[in-house]
């Protein structure tokens, strides 16, 4: 093999990922060199290195970028593209809000805030890189750049038991999960001979015996449903969005599981046959996990948990996508964008109602429950408007981007014929819409508790960050159409169709 | 000029303006704000009505004959164009006016009874009106459900936040129970649209390609069972929302937690998006089905008119008596519509805006002797004539109205409605059924005038002691203000002025509703 030195033309499509690990690693030979700590150089310089990589993926997507880099390890393409968008816009969001929060809910960590953005900023280039992934083995490291640093990030506020709860109990199932991945890695590299994603479809076409590599896949889909938080992997996932700091609740159940969903759509449609049977574990695993996440978020009395398995919920409406595949055809095709239409609507949307609950809950010191929440609205009704439309939205009610997203996924299944997996995925749409409104009833119909606390400040960022993603989320209502386009594009492009 | 935009919006703006006043004026002129800024949505409905619309025909069946329609396309998905598309026909415009009829008034009927947070009330009515005006002008699939699903939200919040003792519970069942409707609905016009070759998501597309036989079967149902299994779905889903019987159970405890202007809303308009939908989605776009079910479909709106009626008998609430009431004369309008003729489609299209008119009327009168004396229970209240004649005066009217007493909208509906419906082609056994309804109605009628008799007539008594000075609380009650009066006044005048010339909106209604008669091939 001959080692090419690197050029710039290959270096120019990943300039996304250059800009936020190199904001990050500029933070951290900064911050050797300064005396004092200070944290709102860092988020400033992490919110730029966030901001020109946006850009530079928004460029990209106009430019119509299509290549493979590092011996076709790395894939920039339209598809990868359209999720990093998303990640960065979470990402972005997440940094805004972060100083205020860590200021106000854990002030010895305020320290730390360098660290903290630094960690995001990794985490984030690991997202990134997860979306390009097309080779197993990358897409593993990617994995695991997403990952060590969230572990971190749960357990950010060390003092508190809950946050240390959650990081460890993360840490211990995603160690375990990485290992299983692995494992499955390994069984595929073994059948095939290779780690490339086209690879191992060329090599399973010709086979005639798959039983390992199925094996292998099931393992592979086993990981990704970790990192989804599928049902039955996802019970980290009520723990570990407690116990975080809220903002990085918000990151890991949007940018986290989009990153996710990314590989699990990249891998099993490029990689692996239909023939190696894996559409019906997926397809069980869509109708668990929206059902499981409905009726347990149903039955919550923290907000927070409530929004934790309403993620859940939203990863089976997402899987519905994967689930009706059927090979390189434009109804597949289809169903894949508007599945990442609505990962795409939903990271908005999600993150805007995390971050009212960093303010409400924390920021503020409600507290955690749905009663906590009583008459918040009549203090802050701006801030009660905002978690209307994230709820509302989230429910599937036409007064946000939510409700044509999830249309756009209950129209792809019923397209390709599985009309079946439509119908449980509209009743329990139907049904989430009882406990997204009942966190509006808190906060608009109920008297104001005579021990709830004094808003004192508003702080801008969490405000800003709220205010976008709400006006996000609305605007996508009318201008759903370039989402969905792109999407579908996007879709086509890596189906080949 | 994109007139029907115009409409749509304008509430919008008003509800914008009304929020900044209150918060300038710190809440001491909202209300006068939101009663002149809501003058101006009604005002421009008048002119569009008169000037710039004309009646020509159904805009689903005809769609050439839609006025006023305005296209912009919205997004494209799974091959199927979909676009803000809007228009008016005669049923549409008639239904537009009484929103902004009923919204102005209901206005101000508010003003003496809401006094917290009147900034969010108002602008959450004239929310509320945008997504009704919504409702009845749109013309594509998605669009119509984004208005439809719009008008639960304000409502929503208006039962749970300015509601009576149970309100939370009252409006969280109203929204579940009609959100589930609507997503049986919703699943039931999808099913049409994936199966009848169409390339764009409008009315009038589904409509021509369902009466053109461009159905096909799916999923190895035949495209019989496709149609009959979406006109299930679809007539459930409205039914919800109509209500009828056995699906009303939310409509009296909304209604009674619900306070007056809202309830006035409440029966007067969204009661109707349930009929109009049933006009436009059932009886026009599958009109074999619904004449094949005629019958079936008749008697379930029979039984709406006698158990309405029953229910109504039964109870001492003033205001839970009228929301029964509401029931049976909606169940009168299903009969209308399933008789297919063109008196009876015409008339319970005419009934629709007279009932909106009247029920409206009743909930303010009922709303007024509570915010007077205190309770809306019949056997708290006696001799109420004495001390408030005009209220009283009101209400007689408006139960007479109700009746059906000629020189009123409810004859001529009630009217054409039964002589229609007798004469039906479709409707087999249309001598029983139709009078057993009619019958219902004149039970609730009878009702209404006793309990009126007992509320206004006899010895004054407020509470369930026997006043025993003459003169005990007295001083407390007085008749209604300038502003409680004026809103009963103008739609009295209306609800007369309809009743002596109903022509004035008929011609129109019926220019509309002429074309569905043709569609089973009746006359």
């Amino acid at each position: 093999m001959v080692m090419n030195t690197l050029t710039t033309s290959e270096l120019l499509p990943l300039a996304p990922e250059l800009a936020v690990a190199g904001a990050a690693l500029l933070i951290l030979v900064l911050d050797t060199f300064s005396r004092e700590k200070r944290g709102g150089v860092a988020v400033a310089l992490g919110f730029v290195g966030v901001a020109g990589a946006f850009g530079a993926t928004v460029y990209h997507i106009t430019l119509g970028t299509d290549v493979t880099l590092f011996y076709e390890t790395l894939a920039v393409d339209s598809f990868a593209l359209f999720f990093n968008t998303a990640i960065l816009v979470v990402a972005a969001l997440v940094l805004v809000s972060s100083t205020e929060y860590i200021e106000r809910f854990y002030p010895d960590g305020s320290r730390n805030m360098t660290e903290f953005v630094v960690l995001v900023l990794f985490a984030t280039t690991g997202m990134l890189l997860m979306s390009s992934s097309r080779s197993l083995v990358t897409a593993f490291v990617a994995l695991e750049l997403a990952a060590l640093p969230s572990y971190a990030l749960v357990g950010f506020a060390k003092k508190n038991k809950a946050s240390v709860e959650g990081s460890m109990k993360y840490f211990l199932l995603g160690a375990l999960t990485s290992a299983i991945l692995l494992y499955g890695i390994s069984l595929v590299y073994g059948t095939t001979g290779t780690f490339d994603l086209n690879g191992v479809a060329d090599a399973l076409a010709g086979a005639e015996t798959f039983g390992l590599a199925g094996f292998g896949a099931l393992l592979i889909l086993v990981g990704f449903g970790f990192k989804i938080a599928a049902f039955p992997f996802h019970v980290w996932a009520p723990d570990a969005y407690t116990g975080a700091p809220t903002p990085i609740a918000a990151f890991l159940s949007s940018a986290s599981k989009i990153a996710g969903f990314v590989l699990l759509f990249r891998v099993f449609t490029v990689a692996f046959p239909t023939t190696l049977n894996w559409l019906l574990a997926v397809q069980i695993l869509a109708v668990a996990t929206m059902t499981y996440g409905n009726f347990a978020a149903a039955v919550q009395s923290s907000v927070k948990r409530m929004l934790a398995y309403s993620s859940i919920g939203h990863a089976g409406y997402v899987l519905i996508a994967l689930a009706v595949f059927a090979g390189a055809d434009s109804d597949s095709a289809f169903a894949l964008g508007a599945g990442m239409s609505h990962l795409f609507v939903y990271g908005l949307m999600n993150t805007g109602a995390f971050l009212v609950v960093a303010l409400v809950d924390d920021y503020w010191g409600f507290g955690y429950e749905f009663k906590d929440y009583a008459g918040v609205a009549r203090q802050v009704p701006a801030v009660g408007v905002a978690m209307a439309v994230f709820m509302f939205s989230l429910a599937g009610l036409p007064t946000g981007g939510g409700f044509l997203s999830k249309l756009a996924v209950f129209a792809g299944a019923v397209k390709s014929g599985f009309w079946w997996l439509a119908l449980i995925g509209v009743v329990n749409s139907a049904l989430s819409l009882y406990y997204y409104t009942r966190v509006l009833k808190w906060m608009w119909a109920e008297e104001p508790k005579e021990d709830a606390p004094a808003i004192k400040k508003k702080p801008v960022g969490i405000y800003a960050a709220i205010a976008v993603a709400a006006l996000g989320t609305v605007v996508l209502l009318f201008a759903f159409d370039p989402v969905l386009s792109t999407a579908t594009e996007a879709a086509e492009g890596l189906l080949g169709v | 000029m994109r007139w029907i935009s115009l409409l749509v919006v304008l509430p919008l703006v008003a509800a914008v303006v009304t929020l900044i006043a209150h918060r300038l004026s710190d809440g001491g002129d909202t209300k006068y704000v939101a009663f002149l800024t809501s003058l101006v949505p009604l005002g421009v409905s008048l002119y569009v009505w008169q000037v710039p619309f004309e009646s020509a025909g159904n805009a689903l069946t005809n769609p050439e004959q839609a006025q006023l329609v305005e296209r912009i396309p919205w997004f494209e998905i799974a091959g199927y164009e979909v676009e803000y598309l809007v228009a008016l026909d005669g049923i549409s415009m008639t239904l537009v006016l009484l929103t902004t009829l009923l919204t102005t008034t209901a206005i101000m009927s508010a003003w003496s009874s809401i006094e917290d947070r009147e900034g969010a009330f108002y602008a959450l009515v004239l929310f509320l009106e945008t997504s009704l005006i919504g409702v009845f002008v749109a013309f594509d699939f998605f669009v119509f459900y984004v208005f439809w699903e719009a008008v639960l939200i304000p409502m929503y919040f208006l039962i749970a936040l300015w509601g009576g003792e149970r309100r939370r519970y009252a409006a969280m069942k109203f929204f579940v129970y009609t959100n589930i409707a609507s997503l049986i609905m919703f699943v039931g016009v999808v099913a049409l649209y994936l199966n009848a070759n169409v390339a764009d998501t409008s009315l009038m597309s589904l409509t021509a390609a369902v009466s053109e036989g461009a159905l096909t079967g799916a999923f190895g149902l035949s495209a019989d069972t496709v149609r009959l299994a979406a006109f299930v779905a679809l007539f459930v889903g409205f039914a919800v929302k109509v209500p009828v019987v056995p699906f009303h159970t939310w409509l009296p405890d909304a209604h009674v937690q619900a306070p007056s202007p809202v309830s006035v809303l409440l029966a007067g308009v969204l009661l109707k998006m349930g009929t109009y939908a049933l006009l436009r989605f059932n009886f026009t776009m599958l009109p074999e089905t619904a004449a094949a079910f005629a019958l079936p479909l008749a008697v379930i709106g029979v039984v709406s008119v006698i158990y309405g009626a029953l229910l109504a008998m039964a109870q001492t609430d003033l205001k839970r008596i009228v929301a029964y009431s509401s029931i049976s004369s909606m169940g009168y309008v299903i009969v209308g519509l399933t008789a297919y003729t063109q008196y009876s489609v015409g008339g319970a299209t005419f009934q629709m805006l007279s009932h909106g008119l009247i029920s409206g009327l009743m909930f303010m009168v009922v709303g007024v002797v509570y915010h007077k004396t205190g309770t809306r229970e019949v056997g708290e209240l006696s001799g109420l004539i004495g001390r408030t004649p005009l209220v009283a005066g009101v209400f007689v009217a408006s139960a007479f109205a109700y009746m059906g007493l000629p020189g009123m909208s409810g004859f001529p509906a009630e009217l054409f409605v039964f002589i229609g419906s007798m004469s039906s082609e479709t409707l087999p056994y249309a001598t029983i059924v139709v009078p057993a309804a009619m019958f219902g109605i004149v039970l609730v009628a009878g009702y209404l005038l006793f309990a009126m008799q007992r509320v206004l007539f006899g010895e004054f008594r407020v509470g369930r002691q026997r006043a025993t000075a003459t003169d005990g609380g007295k001083s407390k009650i007085t008749d209604a203000s300038f502003a409680e009066a004026l809103p009963m006044l103008v739609l009295l005048v209306v609800i007369i002025a309809l009743g002596i010339q109903p022509d004035i909106v008929y011609d129109m209604v019926e220019t509309s509703t002429a074309s569905l008669v043709e569609l089973v091939g009746g006359a």
